[in-house]
């Protein structure tokens, strides 16, 4: 059994049915991410996790033990909101202590250990601070210690960086991470970003309406999606309907087909590409172009329809709006989803 | 740059208070009015020292403040569980909400006759007075607080370990306090008025029954001299609170600072 089981939860909230039959599971040490778009079920999930909310029916299992009807405080998760949730009256220090208090452990023994979550988390220098003297980013890390502080068996984390401003999401995604590997925690991560889960997680389980759509690591997600969902929401594919990709290519697909085709396998050139038949070619004007950093991405048009392009940003081979393009896709690459 | 514009705040409010005065002496002086209406603040002064001399003055208002800090103690400790016990158990609260509002809705004056008749003439009876008037206000208030508490501090706290009696004692209580003291600093006024007014209608001393007393002798030098004093109570329980209140919310008299420093950077 693994060491979290998700065993057929349902959840409603009066009329509304969040949870159907939802079934996962999470092994010890793992890096779990639950993504998806918001009001899919996925911070219910974790809540029912926490036993902060009730599931309607199924069982919650942790660490070989039924847990779905034992009380928050019993359980040994910890959790991390997005809107931190620091204790307003209450110092850096105490905050961090406060778990540790409510276990009735030892003045020496709470000092040691607060002042060991405080060098982790960078904040030496800060305990006699308030939290409405500190930064969100500086906020959210008294959170993450006061968590770890108190050793829970598993780390939750609901949408933790939302609130944060890109820079310091980077920055404090590493140290989620580090803490997590350097303390052999189990974590639960709940996120909308799928650029943020591709980072963090050791396994992805995407979830729309309640229900799991595919689970499995960052590589299996991006490159085998198992519906149209799934590579819409992971990977920013191009999708098309069999019936505008039979007019693209002059070939044969079935109308309610979908055809998805990845931004970084399409080859662009402003000279057309000689005929090969492994290769679908294509002709089109550029409408857009979208720099993305290390990527340049092209919205092109063709035959009334928008492709995106991504070409890496070599310093060359800029193409300009309205210019004119050739383009390919190996036919190997196409995923059909039918 | 703050700190001189305190100063000079504190300057014009002086000048006003003392060209109040001294317009007041003037006009009684020349007999713009007569003074026999409203006494003029020399006679005023003579009379403080006259009252304090005679023993008067302490007697009176020992009783009166007795009684007030005493139905400020009762009625905010009263209000202050009331409204941690309906807070905390929301079923009770929408029940009993609507009956203690309306029996709010009743003016204490009303009333104070039924007290009086259930009490007596003695102290009980104004100290019951007071201490309603000051429940009501701290009640609402600290409902209020418990009400406005982020549900996440609660799950935060309880998913730390803290049992329903540790997150009220711990987070609950100390996040309404910014409520509470809103409720309490209310009620330090109303507490003056309920013993005041319990006073004027039955009783054999205290400030409430030397006004009355007096007025009926058009003795309007004592009269001021008790609003005098009164007034000294009211500005030096306000700054007493001022200190509990900078004390208590240490932690949320900084949030200002930090959105004055909005810019620094994490």
């Amino acid at each position: 059994m693994s060491y979290i089981v998700f065993q057929n939860i349902e959840k409603y909230y009066g009329g509304n049915h969040i949870l159907k039959k939802t079934n996962l599971s999470v092994e010890k040490g793992e890096f779990a991410t639950l993504l998806g778009a918001s009001g899919c079920g996925k911070s219910t999930l974790l809540r029912c996790f926490a036993g902060l909310e009730k599931v309607t029916d199924g069982k919650i299992f942790l660490d070989g033990k039924e847990i779905t009807n034992i009380n928050p405080r019993s359980r040994n998760v910890g959790m991390i909101f997005q809107q931190y949730s620091l204790f307003p009256n209450l110092n850096v220090y105490k905050n961090i202590a406060f778990g540790l208090k409510m276990k009735k452990m030892g003045k020496d023994t709470i000092h040691q250990n607060v002042k060991k979550a405080i060098k982790m988390v960078d904040l030496v220098g800060k305990e006699k601070q308030y939290p409405s003297q500190l930064s969100g980013g500086e906020q959210q890390r008294v959170a993450l210690a006061r968590c770890i502080v108190t050793r829970p068996k598993v780390l939750l984390l609901d949408e933790p960086l939302s609130a944060i401003d890109a820079k310091l999401r980077k920055s404090l995604q590493s140290r989620i991470k580090e803490l997590h590997k350097e303390l052999d925690m189990t974590s639960i991560f709940v996120t909308h970003d799928q650029d943020e889960a591709m980072t963090m997680s050791d396994t992805i389980h995407l979830m729309r309406n309640g229900v799991i759509e595919q689970s499995g690591n960052p590589f299996e997600l991006y490159n085998s999606p198992k519906n149209s969902f799934a590579a819409e929401f992971i990977g920013n594919y191009n999708i098309f309907s069999g019936k505008d990709f039979s007019k693209l290519t002059s070939e044969k697909y079935k109308d309610k087909s979908d055809i998805v085709i990845r931004p970084e396998l399409i080859e662009i050139s402003n000279i057309r590409y000689p005929a090969d038949e492994k290769y679908y070619d294509f002709f089109g004007t550029i409408k857009n172009i979208i720099p993305q950093g290390n990527i340049i991405r092209y919205s092109v048009e063709s035959n009334n329809n928008f492709i995106n392009i991504d070409v890496l940003n070599d310093e060359k081979d800029f193409y300009k709006v309205d210019q004119q393009v050739f383009f390919r896709v190996n036919k190997k690459s196409l995923l059909i989803y039918k | 740059m703050v700190k001189e514009k305190k100063y000079s705040i504190i300057i014009i409010r002086l000048i006003l208070i003392v060209v109040f005065f001294a317009f007041w002496e003037w006009s009684a002086t020349v007999k713009l009015y007569n003074p026999l209406f409203t006494s003029y603040p020399s006679e005023i002064f003579n009379d403080l020292i006259e009252f304090y001399i005679s023993g008067d003055l302490i007697k009176h208002a020992s009783i009166t403040l007795r009684e007030a800090f005493l139905g400020l103690l009762y009625g905010s400790v009263a209000g202050i569980v009331a409204g941690l016990v309906l807070g905390q158990f929301n079923a009770l609260g929408k029940i009993l909400l609507p009956i203690i509002t309306a029996i709010h809705g009743i003016p204490q004056l009303t009333l104070a006759p039924v007290y009086i008749l259930w009490f007596g003439l003695g102290i009980a009876s104004k100290i019951f007075l007071a201490a309603l008037m000051v429940f009501f206000h701290v009640f609402f208030s600290t409902y209020a607080g418990i009400q406005n508490v982020d549900n996440k501090l609660i799950e935060s706290a309880n998913l730390l370990g803290a049992c329903k009696v540790q997150t009220l004692i711990h987070v609950v209580l100390p996040t309404s306090m910014p409520f509470i003291l809103s409720g309490i600093r209310v009620g330090v006024g109303s507490s003056l008025v309920g013993a005041i007014i319990g006073e004027y209608i039955g009783a054999s001393a205290g400030f409430g029954w030397m006004i009355a007393y007096a007025s009926s002798f058009f003795n309007i030098a004592r009269v001021m001299s008790c609003i005098l004093i009164l007034l000294m109570v009211g500005i030096f329980l306000n700054f007493f609170l001022d200190k509990i209140e900078e004390y208590l919310l240490r932690w949320r008299g900084t949030e200002n600072l930090a959105i004055g420093n909005a810019k620094k950077s994490s």
